[in-house]
């Protein structure tokens, strides 16, 4: 049995929330696939029942043994899991790149100019990066 | 130059068909600023706080042999061992280019020495208004010109590193040229951003035609005083003066994930070792007319490369490129549609 949910899936965006478990092995290499580009942290779920957080930076689905490599959020090296091990995949971590679009920073921009047109003192706006801790 | 020059065309005497030219060394992703446009930046926490270790930088530049290390990444002065990777760099002769926003500079420079091998490489992208609002961040461009002031008094080599995006006014850029050239910087390097798939903006990124179009008319009739840190082969190419094909293995990238494949820009997975990036990725799968995601690109990272194979390769190239030198680059009289 197979099984999509969140916000998106099945051929839509992947977003955090998406989760995908089942046996379909091209949903799951397709999950893997856009994994990669997700700017934020994802959870492999194995069939041993081990659920490995982090950061997924490979996945070679036309190796002899398709695997992806994930740099886990919570140890120092990376870790390659080989597809077939695995049962599914979750967009567990936030995408980094939100709240930090152009239109973001437009809209902060514009409403400094505008408050200053109103004669208003405003400090400095400005779009910072991601806390650390 | 003659380095550059004398490596080139000794690889071309042993018949290499893919050599690395410069080396993209990202020693980490921290960055200072959070600028729309850059998709460098976009990782959970646990991957910002990574750091390359010297040894590290060093085994990379020794494995991959180009004579060139571009330090991006984020921000390289917040590397905790930035003096010592580019001091190891440097005993090592590579011609190091730190490209800093400059933040933090006028606090680290003390820890620098002055050396041909070493240029702090500033990302600016335009004139006051402009640089603050293309690095979404007001105030940045005085405390990097001022910055970049100091460092040309206290004998470093500087250059400008510039992005443009849609929408810029090209008599701005020109006037930017001057201010960069006013102010010291040994060259400048320009190029069109290019879309990651990872950068918040989406919208903003120049295509191909219009890329030239601009190009064109910034860069048409330069003035004898600027001078750019590009061969003039590039700088037609990006004026639509000529056509040329990505050499992506030109500026191969190693970071905290290991050698990125293809290039800088794509991030279609990582290998472990030069010899496996090099052997291994499907070259004939990229660039123009094979990868959608390489269509409008023409950054210098895919295409400096080609223009200075094209410079070494024929005497056709390099006649033209002392032509473009003395005369100046021109433009394309082709017309595309968009």
């Amino acid at each position: 049995m197979s099984e999509s949910s969140g916000p998106a899936g099945d051929g839509q965006e992947y977003a955090q929330g998406f989760r995908y478990e089942g046996e379909d092995t091209e949903l799951l290499a397709a999950a893997l696939d856009s994994a990669l580009d997700y700017r934020g942290d994802v959870t492999l779920l194995l069939k041993d029942g081990e659920e490995l957080e982090g950061y997924v930076f490979n996945h070679d689905r036309r190796a002899d043994e398709p695997f992806v490599e994930v740099m886990p959020s919570a140890a120092a090296k990376a870790r390659k899991v080989l597809c077939r091990d695995l049962r599914g995949v979750a967009f567990s971590g936030r995408d980094t790149a939100s709240g930090k679009s152009w239109e973001t920073w437009i809209k902060q921009y514009e409403a400094k100019k505008a408050a200053e047109a109103r004669g208003e003192e405003v400090g400095s706006v400005g779009l910072f990066p991601e806390p650390l801790d | 130059m003659y380095a550059v020059a004398s490596y080139v065309l000794k690889k071309k005497l042993k018949g290499e068909k893919r050599y690395p030219l410069v080396l993209m060394l990202e020693p980490l992703f921290r960055c200072n600023l959070a600028c729309a446009g850059c998709g460098k930046i976009q990782y959970p926490a646990h991957i910002l706080k990574r750091d390359l270790s010297p040894e590290e930088c060093f085994k990379a530049a020794e494995e991959c042999g180009a004579p060139i290390v571009s330090i991006p990444g984020g921000e390289p002065l917040m590397h905790p061992k930035i003096l010592e990777i580019t001091e190891g760099l440097v005993a090592r002769k590579k011609y190091v280019y730190l490209c800093t926003n400059a933040i933090l500079l006028k606090e680290k420079l003390d820890q620098f020495k002055p050396t041909k091998y070493l240029t702090f490489s500033v990302h600016m992208d335009g004139l006051k208004d402009d640089h603050d609002f293309a690095v979404c961040r007001e105030g940045i461009y005085d405390v990097a010109v001022e910055a970049m002031r100091l460092a040309i008094s206290r004998g470093f080599r500087v250059t400008s590193n510039t992005t443009l995006f849609q929408g810029v006014d090209p008599d701005r850029v020109r006037k930017f040229f001057d201010e960069m050239t006013k102010l010291g910087v040994e060259g400048m390097m320009v190029s069109p951003g290019y879309s990651y798939s990872k950068a918040p903006d989406q919208e903003h990124f120049l295509r191909r035609t219009r890329t030239r179009e601009m190009f064109a008319q910034i860069l048409s009739e330069p003035k004898k005083s600027w001078r750019f840190n590009h061969s003039p082969l590039f700088l037609e190419f990006l004026m639509g003066g000529r056509e040329y094909q990505c050499t992506p293995w030109g500026n191969p990238t190693y970071n905290v994930f290991g050698w990125q494949k293809p290039c800088y820009l794509l991030q279609d997975g990582y290998v472990s070792s030069f010899e496996e990036l090099i052997n291994d990725t499907e070259w004939d799968k990229y660039g123009v007319g094979r990868n959608e995601r390489c269509a409008d690109c023409m950054v210098h990272c895919g295409y400096e490369a080609s223009a200075m194979d094209d410079m070494f390769g024929s005497v056709r190239g390099f006649v033209a490129t002392v032509r473009a030198g003395l005369l100046g680059p021109r433009a394309g009289a082709k017309k595309e549609s968009a």
